[in-house]
């Protein structure tokens, strides 16, 4: 699934783009910050150490995949790219080691192979700030800093295992982004219990548009690399695509089996490129933040998402914005467009209408759910996809009858 | 044997049986064996439509996925739409469909 030369390249590349010396400081600058929403590690490492932070997360994990013997199936390419993704803005090498610590003592504690928990385990990292913010956020000391933000990291692993089985039929599975909703739950723990103890830490609102082109450039270049390679293992063929896109992408949807590997990743990358071009025509520039919803909306490709089931929900959230008076270049409604694709099953399986006002209830949610965790949560849109789920859910049951039904797909 | 194992095995057949129920089947047998080693789940079907085995044995398909043995299991048997039975051949050794006088069986084996 190409995953370490993608991963690679992130990081041959850092190298070009900013000098050794420049690309080292800058990511070590990475590793100490504080990691909040909405911090871009462009702006305080620099391109080269932002490129090198997310590139090392990509081959780290995809090590550890390989490490326990799995293969690269749809779920763990989502939760690798996913990482990348978030390298960009959230996640660093520090702040991940310790949350994956965590989610490894729970299997060893449990008894059961870290391969049936690595899907949960890739995705627990959107919880990771919680690290960093102890450790270099609150003003406290470092020698009780450290222990305590590595203490509440690992501990925050071993419980969202469990949480993140336990939530999924909150939603039913229509939340792609089903452990930002568990990580979203202790995130609203961490930040009530900062605020009760009288810690207090100052929000950020951080990214830089300065490196646009280049990351236009960098993102076509992936997903014609995606779209090349898909069509060669395929056969030299998409005879196939119909399976992907008959499919609502409802959890759990692996679009990699029954050997689709091939399609799959044809469908990563067109899905990543017509997604880049909706953003670039509604004047979306790229920053790392977006760049890193992008990579997220591209990994999920092999698990849920397709051309079909990602663009209502997007155009829902821009109609909302326009309702509401919001610009889509705004950094918070641009990574509600792009993240609204968590709730494309939706989509998938009640139709485009259904898409469209789901993307538009989706966005006042997410707006006001960020001033509950504090930016401690990188998943902000899952955890507010889940509500918008139920929502929509359960509107749509209460209006279907036995002769009225609301499908889509078979 | 975990108490969610043994679940697993019960999500397996409500899954199977809200795909057939949805396909309008109103009289299915289920048998469930649980030896050391596995578990069989052997689901009989009286009268089946002539698109019913091509249907199972293209939406069955045995890829037991390590990865998802811990996510996603617990939506199984949910009424929803869009019934793929996807998630079942994630949790499967074997699948087998066989058709017999008037009638079709399906066998799902599960190693513990």
């Amino acid at each position: 699934m190409m995953v370490p030369y993608i991963a690679g390249l992130f990081i041959v590349t850092s190298f070009f783009v900013q000098g050794f010396s420049g690309v080292i400081a800058g990511f070590f600058q990475i590793q100490v910050n504080k990691s909040i929403l909405l911090t871009d590690y462009i702006v305080v490492g620099g391109i080269g150490a932002t490129l090198l932070n997310s590139g090392i997360l990509m081959m780290g994990s995809y090590l550890i995949v390989r490490k326990i013997k799995l293969n690269i199936t749809g779920p763990i390419f989502a939760g690798i790219l996913t990482i990348g993704g978030f390298g960009f803005f959230g996640k660093n090498i520090l702040n991940v080691s310790v949350i994956y610590f965590g989610v490894f003592l729970y299997s060893q504690y449990k008894k059961i192979p870290l391969k049936s928990v690595i899907v949960i385990f890739l995705f627990s990292t959107g919880i990771a700030p919680i690290t960093s913010l102890f450790m270099f956020g609150l003003g406290i000391p470092y020698l009780y800093s450290i222990p305590l933000g590595m203490t509440i990291g690992v501990l925050s692993g071993f419980v969202l295992v469990e949480l993140a089985s336990h939530v999924i039929t909150f939603h039913k599975g229509y939340d792609l982004y089903n452990v930002g909703f568990a990580g979203g739950i202790l995130a609203l723990l961490y930040f009530g219990l900062i605020k009760q103890l009288g810690l207090s830490y100052s929000t950020v609102s951080l990214f830089s548009e300065d490196y646009n082109i280049f990351l236009i450039v960098f993102l076509i270049v992936i997903c014609l690399s995606f779209i090349l390679v898909g069509y060669i293992i395929n056969g030299k063929n998409i005879d196939n695509y119909q399976d992907i896109l008959s499919k609502s992408g409802r959890a759990i949807t692996d679009f990699t089996r029954k050997n689709n590997q091939g399609i799959t990743l044809f469908n990563v990358g067109l899905t990543g490129i017509l997604v880049l071009a909706f953003v670039l025509l509604v004047q979306i520039k790229l920053s790392g933040p977006v760049i890193g919803a992008l990579m997220t909306v591209i990994g999920f490709s092999a698990f849920g998402k397709h051309p079909y089931n990602v663009f209502p929900g997007m155009i829902g959230v821009l109609i909302a914005a326009f309702l509401f008076g919001y610009q889509p270049s705004n950094i918070s409604i641009a990574l509600a467009i792009i993240f609204s694709t968590a709730l494309a099953p939706i989509t998938g399986e009640h139709g485009i209408v259904a898409g469209v006002l789901t993307g538009m209830i989706h966005l006042p949610l997410v707006l006001s759910f960020t001033e509950l965790h504090g930016g401690i949560l990188l998943y902000a849109n899952g955890f507010a996809a889940a509500f918008t789920a139920v929502i929509v859910h359960t509107v749509i049951s209460t209006i279907e009858r036995r002769d009225i039904k609301w499908r889509f797909t078979k | 044997m975990a108490l969610h194992e043994m679940i697993k095995n019960v999500k397996i057949i409500d899954e199977i049986l809200v795909y057939l129920v949805d396909k309008g089947y109103k009289k299915v047998n289920i048998n469930f064996e649980l030896n050391k080693n596995d578990a069989k789940i052997l689901v009989t079907i009286n009268h089946p439509k002539a698109e019913l085995i091509e249907a199972l044995k293209r939406d069955i398909c045995a890829e037991r996925g390590e990865e998802l043995e811990e996510y996603g299991w617990e939506l199984m048997g949910e009424d929803h739409h869009s019934c793929e039975l996807q998630q079942v051949g994630m949790l499967i050794d074997k699948v087998e469909v066989m058709e017999k006088e008037n009638k079709v069986q399906l066998l799902l084996v599960r190693k513990m």
